[in-house]
């Protein structure tokens, strides 16, 4: 069973992004430091409200839609 | 809301070693908080619950310092490969937990299993999520967001799917697969699936009385968004002829009228198209 060890919400989802260089862009998208837009697993761009959680591999970014949080569940982001 | 065992106010000195401590136990749980809630009436950065075992960051009152030390945990967690989660999916990810380890769920897996072959890999997909859906709206838990991802990930298809399954009809198939081809399935199955028109589809045991009950309501939400059109599908030879009863029993309506879709007799399938008139 998987055992969250940190929880942020929409509003402090910010400073998890900060500590890994990341932020926000004008439309709300994830962006590196770059600017490019991070993705999911499945390849999507990534809005601020839709950030669901982040593991390490090395980064994985994970949607917080029911999809994603049924594939995290079953080990299917393990690096 | 759990008790909170001991609030703490910290000076800037101590708060990186004390947070991070705390960070670091095993088995606590770090929230970062937006300021009310936990830390409501606590003018603290933290708070932490010794009986749930929930550190609390004030994440508006952080100082630099603090925040810095915030950072450095959050890139250590992660580091030392720890989950960092939304909170609002935390009881997702529980119930999904428990929905795996229920008895249930060996039936539920079962029919995925039946399906893999014969369904495409997104179909399956929609299915699975599908069949999560049902089990907690039979615990009374809200699915309406649950239902929208489905509909977000796999559009009016995925929705059809969800629809069909809470109705029994992914068990029904399963049984009469093996009286009828696989193509001649799958010819059914697009029709079912593939419509753009949102679908009732009547689940075994409806009365004639209780499909209108609900077909009026389905008429004023129709009526309110304007919508086109929308499909009655039933399968069995009871629920055609319910239908078939149903349908007769309405009289001409100004606003709308019946159109039969189609009528399987080989795989006891009806489906009617309620047309909106212009």
């Amino acid at each position: 069973m998987l055992n969250p060890k940190l929880f942020f919400t929409e509003k402090t989802a910010s400073l998890v992004l900060e500590a890994f260089g990341k932020k926000v862009n004008d439309e709300g998208f994830i962006v590196d430091s770059k600017g490019e837009t991070v993705c999911t697993p499945e390849g999507e761009e990534l809005h601020i409200s839709k950030f669901g959680g982040l593991k390490k591999g090395s980064e994985i970014f994970i949607k917080d839609d029911l999809y994603s949080m049924m594939n995290l569940a079953e080990g299917k982001y393990n690096g | 809301m759990a008790e909170i065992a001991v609030k703490k106010k910290l000076t800037p000195a101590a708060s990186p070693k004390e947070i991070k401590e705390l960070a670091f136990t095993r088995g606590v749980s770090v929230f970062l908080e937006e300021g009310g809630g936990h830390l409501e009436d606590i003018d603290s950065i933290f708070s932490f619950d010794k009986n749930s075992k929930a550190l609390y960051i004030n994440v508006p009152k952080l100082e630099e310092e603090d925040k810095n030390t915030l950072l450095e945990i959050i890139r250590y967690l992660h580091e030392n490969g720890e989950l960092l989660l939304k909170t609002a999916k935390k009881e997702t990810l529980k119930d999904y937990d428990h929905y795996r380890n229920d008895p249930s769920y060996y039936h539920d897996k079962s029919l995925l299993k039946f399906f893999t072959d014969i369904l495409e890999k997104d179909d399956i997909e929609a299915l699975k999520m599908s069949l999560f859906l049902r089990k907690m709206s039979k615990q009374g838990k809200p699915v309406n967001g649950f239902k929208s991802d489905i509909r977000d990930k796999f559009g009016d298809r995925g929705a059809n799917i969800a629809n069909l399954c809470s109705s029994g009809y992914f068990e029904e198939f399963v049984e009469e697969f093996n009286t009828v081809t696989k193509d001649d399935f799958l010819k059914y199955y697009e029709k079912v699936v593939g419509h753009k028109a949102r679908a009732w589809f009547i689940h075994s045991a409806i009365t004639v009385d209780e499909m209108s009950v609900e077909f009026d309501a389905k008429i004023a939400k129709a009526k309110k968004y304007r919508m086109e059109d929308f499909r009655i599908h039933g399968r069995g030879k009871t629920n055609m002829q319910t239908i078939r009863k149903f349908v007769a029993s309405r009289k001409e309506d100004e606003d709308y009228l019946f159109k039969k879709q189609f009528e399987d007799k080989k795989l006891s399938a009806i489906e009617y198209v309620v047309l909106f008139k212009r």
